[in-house]
């Protein structure tokens, strides 16, 4: 394998790592908010793991965002990294990387600043990770290569359904419906059904490397 | 003598969620409900790193560290 | 036997009509003379008089008012004065009755107070149901021209914890009408981070006439410590409730005799509203009411409620009413106070039907404690400390009911309200 390929084959390898452990960090979130019944330590266990998660995430994506830009296969560029949508290669899909990117260091910053910041700001700015993982997934499939292997294929449902569910939960547990939760709901309803019929006609059906060039898509 | 401290709980904020028994359990137990009961007195100095672990592991930020007294 | 009942007074009440239509402004100013002008030294000089006056408050806490307006005005900013006319107390009729026949005594004494503390502001809080809203409004736009502090009206849902100092506060400040968290004192950051002096409408009506009238008079009645008038409603389930202005420092007796009660049917009374104290007759019938007095026996003047149970009344019963309403009225913020409250109601009603399941007494005194200190407002504490008292005062009647019902009513001296929440 040379270089080039190398380098190709560890942004990659990290980016989709970091997706898989920050589809772990949204479910660990849910869980961590959901009133308890027991007092076993595994709640102190879920939260640890929630807080530090992304920190690993964060690391990985360094990886994945520094191989691709010293990678010179794809003309990305430093600015690239924090400006969404500027790239010089599959730009809409870069880009939204790159939003998730900057709400991710918006989300773990506060965090660590949270006593600071007090609890009413930083959980505006936190679920906004709700916005941040589908634009990781949309990232992934827009922009990634592997789309066509089985088992990238299982491990995307595997993820999806599980941020679903946890999502699903959390808007439908709780309490009496509230209207925000109900436009949460259908929010995420909406999202999927298009989503998946975006993909199916997209990344996952043939000859989308030509048609992911484009800087304006046009979903069919 | 540095000045003594108390565990202030926000209540309205506190919905049980029992983190801070986990960290400082020498200061937390839980009531039938899960809300916690605080230990009467001033935080003792050796259980301060434990009274802070669980102020920062609080979901909802609902304690706080206040002069005793 | 009933005494010769003491002449009940005419200060606070003083010139009001008994058909309860409230004075104007001239018929006050001719009862109890104009405001006093502002000095040059306003805010010192009005404090200064007030310093040692041992005017307390009346609200319930029996705090001294001056030390509130101290401390707003060592805060060093401009906040706000309100004038706590949301009775939430069932049982009693002060304030209301207060307000409602002289509105401008009160509002001359937020002035006052206002005054006192550079305030910005004046908030009159009172009940939104009734004709109160529209009688303080009205007293507000006599005295437009002359009041030296802006004052609004502030109607808030009749309900008891709307009442509490940090949920009228929050209220002023556009907010719902529940306690709010505070670590330090109102009176020197509220919620709107400005000092919030919340005084009862009877304390502020007796700053007024302190500050008129001046020591020696308003000294004349009362006790040294303790000087002047205070407004008591007398209610058992035999006579009609009553409102007295007596002088501090009466015994206890000479209330119940004015309102016509007779004593030597009683068993016991519950001095202060629901989160005062029961003390049993007829050793509690020569206690002073003060603060003072009541204390020494173990009770609390609190918002000056009598409310005498007679021999053929349950006293478990009773209290067990009052809890219950205490656990509806709960702002439902606090874990402890949601859940344990009700526990508590439910654990009492057994005992005061009789023969209750095996550990109910435990269960009673154990929620006692677990409720007590474990929310945003007193609510709890207030509600357990009743309880307390109740368990010592009947404690005959709590072995009695572990046998069985005692058969005996609950009666209407607490005045506890039938609506179920």
């Amino acid at each position: 394998m040379t270089d080039r390929r190398m380098l190709w084959w560890i942004d990659r390898a990290a980016g989709l790592t970091s997706l898989v452990l920050l589809t772990v960090v949204m479910v660990l979130g849910v869980l961590a908010i959901a009133r308890p019944e027991s007092t076993r330590p595994w709640r102190a266990v879920v939260q640890g793991l929630h807080r530090e998660l992304p920190l690993v995430a964060g690391a990985l994506l360094t990886v994945h965002i520094f191989t691709a830009v010293i990678d010179s296969f794809v003309p990305l560029g430093p600015l690239d990294v924090v400006v969404p949508f500027i790239a010089g290669y599959r730009p809409l899909w870069i880009g939204l990387g790159t939003v998730a990117i900057d709400l991710l260091v918006v989300i773990i910053v506060t965090s660590l600043l949270r006593t600071r910041l007090g609890q009413g700001a930083w959980r505006i700015v936190h679920w906004s990770a709700y916005a941040l993982w589908p634009l990781a997934v949309i990232h992934a499939l827009g922009s990634g290569s592997d789309m066509h292997a089985a088992t990238v294929h299982r491990l995307g449902l595997l993820m999806v359904a599980s941020v679903v569910f946890a999502a699903g939960w959390r808007l439908i547990s709780g309490g009496a419906p509230t209207p925000a939760r109900m436009v949460g709901l259908v929010a995420m309803l909406l999202l999927i059904a298009y989503g998946a019929r975006w993909a199916s006609h997209g990344p996952l059906a043939p000859g989308w490397s030509k048609k992911a060039l484009a800087a304006v898509v046009v979903v069919a | 003598m540095s000045k003594q401290l108390r565990l202030r709980v926000d209540w309205a904020a506190c919905d049980g969620h029992g983190l801070c028994e986990q960290w400082a359990p020498e200061l937390f137990t839980r009531d039938e409900w899960g809300f916690p009961v605080v230990a009467d007195g001033p935080v003792p100095d050796d259980a301060l790193e434990h009274a802070r672990a669980a102020i920062l592991a609080c979901p909802v930020l609902a304690l706080k560290l206040l002069p005793y007294g | 036997m009933t005494a010769a009942a003491p002449p009940t007074l005419h200060r606070l009440l003083a010139g009001t009509r008994p058909d309860g239509r409230p004075l104007s402004l001239i018929e006050h100013q001719n009862q109890h003379g104009v405001l006093p002008a502002p000095t040059r030294h306003d805010a010192q000089d009005l404090r200064d008089a007030l310093r040692g006056a041992g005017l307390r408050g009346r609200g319930g806490a029996g705090f001294p008012a001056v030390r509130k307006l101290a401390a707003a005005w060592e805060a060093g900013k401009r906040g706000l004065v309100i004038a706590n006319g949301a009775e939430g107390e069932p049982a009693s009729l002060k304030d209301r009755t207060l307000l409602g026949r002289n509105p401008h005594l009160v509002l001359d004494g937020a002035q006052l107070a206002a005054r006192a503390t550079r305030a910005r502001e004046v908030v009159v809080a009172v009940h939104e149901v009734g004709r109160l809203p529209v009688v303080v409004a009205d007293a507000i736009a006599e005295r437009r021209r002359s009041d030296v502090v802006p004052t609004r009206v502030l109607p808030v849902p009749a309900r008891y914890v709307a009442g509490e100092a940090s949920a009228l506060a929050r209220a002023a400040g556009g907010g719902p009408s529940l306690p709010a968290l505070h670590d330090e004192p109102l009176a020197v950051r509220g919620p709107n981070g400005r000092p919030t002096v919340v005084l009862n409408a009877e304390t502020l009506a007796g700053i007024a006439l302190y500050l008129r009238r001046g020591p020696q008079w308003y000294g004349e009645i009362g006790t040294p410590d303790e000087p002047g008038s205070v407004l008591v409603t007398v209610r058992s389930d035999r006579t009609p409730a009553l409102l007295l202005e007596l002088p501090i420092g009466i015994p206890l007796r000479a209330a119940l005799d004015a309102a016509t009660v007779d004593t030597d049917e009683l068993q016991a009374v519950l001095v202060g509203g629901y989160f005062g104290a029961w003390l049993a007759t007829p050793a509690a019938l020569s206690t002073p009411l003060s603060h003072a007095g009541l204390r020494q026996a173990g009770g609390v003047l609190g918002a000056g409620i009598v409310m005498a149970l007679s021999r053929d009344e349950c006293g478990l019963r009773a209290t067990a009413e009052a809890v219950r309403y205490l656990a509806n009225e709960s702002a439902q913020q606090c874990g402890p106070c949601l859940n344990g409250l009700p526990a508590m109601a439910t654990a009492l009603e057994n005992l005061a039907s009789g023969a209750p399941p095996e550990g109910t007494l435990e269960r009673v005194i154990a929620l006692c404690g677990l409720v007590t200190g474990r929310g945003l407002c007193h609510h709890p504490d207030g509600s357990a400390a009743l309880v307390r008292s109740a368990l010592m005062v009947f404690a005959e009647d709590v072995i009695v009911h572990l046998a069985g019902d005692c058969h005996r009513p609950a009666g209407k001296a607490l005045n506890v309200p039938v609506v179920a929440r």
